[in-house]
């Protein structure tokens, strides 16, 4: 094949892949260039140069955005069940039935504060018994916060903060955001899903396969890898707001997140291995560093709400903690 | 003006506006949730009037804020919050969002598609986990009611709210 002709090939299948729209381009340069490869129109290496163009866009993050999920509701529930009944086998709840309902009163009525008050089924709490200090969020709106990390907060709208951060990443679907699209995209090859009103056991079998792979996918990147810091900096800003709306004092995440950056600098002094949310979080102080103090004095709470009543009941369910 | 120039102008503003969908008077929508609160007056604690399921096709009559006011095919009105609604292509993923910039590929939302009640429990059946748990936590959401209550308590508001 010559050069001019390789060339002509690489961009028709650039042109192609723009007309499938920017996120078309994930899977679909890789696609085009194995066909090309058969057809005997390309060469082995053009057409691994053209994989590696899309090897930048391997996960959903690329093509989900609050308002283009490529799930349903319903899917994202789904999802977030399994990820939940995940989170929830390798550690206990906690059995403080005063201290749940008072997390799921104060983090739903939070929700109601969010862009995405409702969900397939709502925004339901639940308290980790574990040491760790950490919080993380499902797709489907289940959220879980450690024993460690509520014994961290002070005061009600310190522990609202924590929620409200979390709430953030589901309004914003960061989630699914961290499912690598390769999975999906070569369930989509085989054919699998064409008529699943006549299901298969085979067909039922890739399926659950795909769903297994994607679960895993969120679980890692909640409890193992993270996401960016720019994820991590949209929620910060969200929870800002949330707080705000409702009549809470945004600086409240500025003095929980002060704390956490004491505690892990306490464990890094020990030389322990990051846990929790060092693991998966930038530094506490890098995220101070990023809101923006100055327009946080500005953002003047909607209500103001009576302090020693908020006191009274974060004591209450909190104190004995 | 330039041709061209109107076409950046119009990017521009697909850009701008995002592709989250506008709701307009007149539209068809579904209930994106699973029980969809038919309320008599665009409020969080208004009363319910009737709980739709999730797909059920409905139209848009009025928009106030975050609510809005829809007709069911047999002619009942009432409000509901835009965030328990969705176009119906977001619901049957039938692919159609590729007009919008930075969209999804119609392969990935048909893969989607699979995920349902039916894998969840071939997805159980080879794997231990406590699903049980799943169940009690989804049991902690509270009526609406009861938030309302709580934040009373310190004196503050539901938002999202506007006068009927």
């Amino acid at each position: 094949m010559t050069r001019a002709n390789r060339r002509l090939v690489v961009a028709t299948v650039a042109v192609l892949a723009l007309l499938t729209g920017c996120a078309g381009l994930d899977g679909a340069i890789g696609e085009l260039a194995s066909v090309g490869e058969t057809l005997g129109l390309i060469d082995g290496d053009t057409a691994t140069t053209l994989d590696l163009a899309e090897t930048g866009l391997t996960t959903l993050s690329n093509v989900v955005n609050a308002a283009s999920s490529p799930f349903t509701p319903e899917q994202e529930y789904f999802v977030g069940r399994s990820v939940a009944a995940t989170i929830l086998t390798e550690t206990d709840p906690v059995q403080n039935p005063d201290l749940v309902s008072y997390v799921n009163l104060l983090g739903q009525t939070l929700a109601l504060a969010s862009e995405r008050p409702f969900l397939y089924h709502g925004y339901t709490f639940e308290v980790l018994d574990s040491d760790e200090i950490n919080a993380f969020a499902t797709p489907g709106g289940h959220i879980f916060i450690t024993v460690g990390m509520i014994r961290l907060t002070r005061s009600e709208d310190e522990l609202a903060a924590i929620l409200a951060h979390e709430i953030a990443h589901v309004v914003e679907r960061h989630g699914l955001g961290s499912i690598r699209t390769a999975r999906v995209i070569s369930a989509v090859e085989e054919g699998m899903f064409e008529a699943l009103s006549t299901v298969t056991p085979e067909e039922l079998e890739e399926v659950t396969g795909v769903f297994g792979d994607t679960t895993a996918d969120v679980v890692d990147a909640l409890v193992t890898r993270g996401y960016s810091g720019a994820t991590e900096r949209e929620a910060d800003g969200i929870a800002v707001e949330i707080l705000a709306r409702v009549g809470y004092d945004p600086f409240a995440i500025v003095r929980v997140l002060e704390r956490m950056d004491r505690a892990q600098a306490a464990e890094y002094e020990g030389n322990a291995e990051p846990r929790g949310f060092s693991k998966t979080h930038p530094r506490p102080q890098a995220r101070i560093n990023d809101l923006e103090l100055t327009e946080l004095r500005e953002l003047e709470p909607v209500s103001r709400i009576n302090l020693e009543a908020a006191r009274r009941r974060y004591m209450e369910a909190v104190g004995d903690l | 003006m330039t041709r061209s120039f109107l076409i950046l102008l119009l990017l521009l503003g697909l850009i701008a506006t995002g592709p989250l969908f506008a709701l307009s008077p007149g539209d068809a929508v579904s209930i994106s949730v699973r029980e969809g609160e038919l309320r008599s007056a665009p409020q969080f604690l208004a009363a319910i009037t009737q709980r739709l399921g999730y797909g059920v096709s409905v139209t848009v009559e009025e928009i106030r804020q975050d609510w809005a006011r829809i007709v069911l095919q047999d002619g009942v009105r009432g409000w509901i919050h835009t965030t328990s609604i969705a176009p119906p292509e977001e619901m049957n993923l039938t692919g159609t969002q590729s007009e919008s910039p930075g969209t999804t590929p119609r392969e990935i939302a048909l893969a989607g598609r699979g995920f349902n009640e039916q894998v969840e429990a071939e997805y159980r059946s080879q794997n231990e986990l406590n699903f049980d748990r799943v169940d009690r936590m989804e049991g902690y959401l509270a009526p609406l009611e009861d938030l309302g209550a709580f934040l009373q308590e310190i004196d503050a508001e539901l938002s999202g709210e506007v006068d009927s």
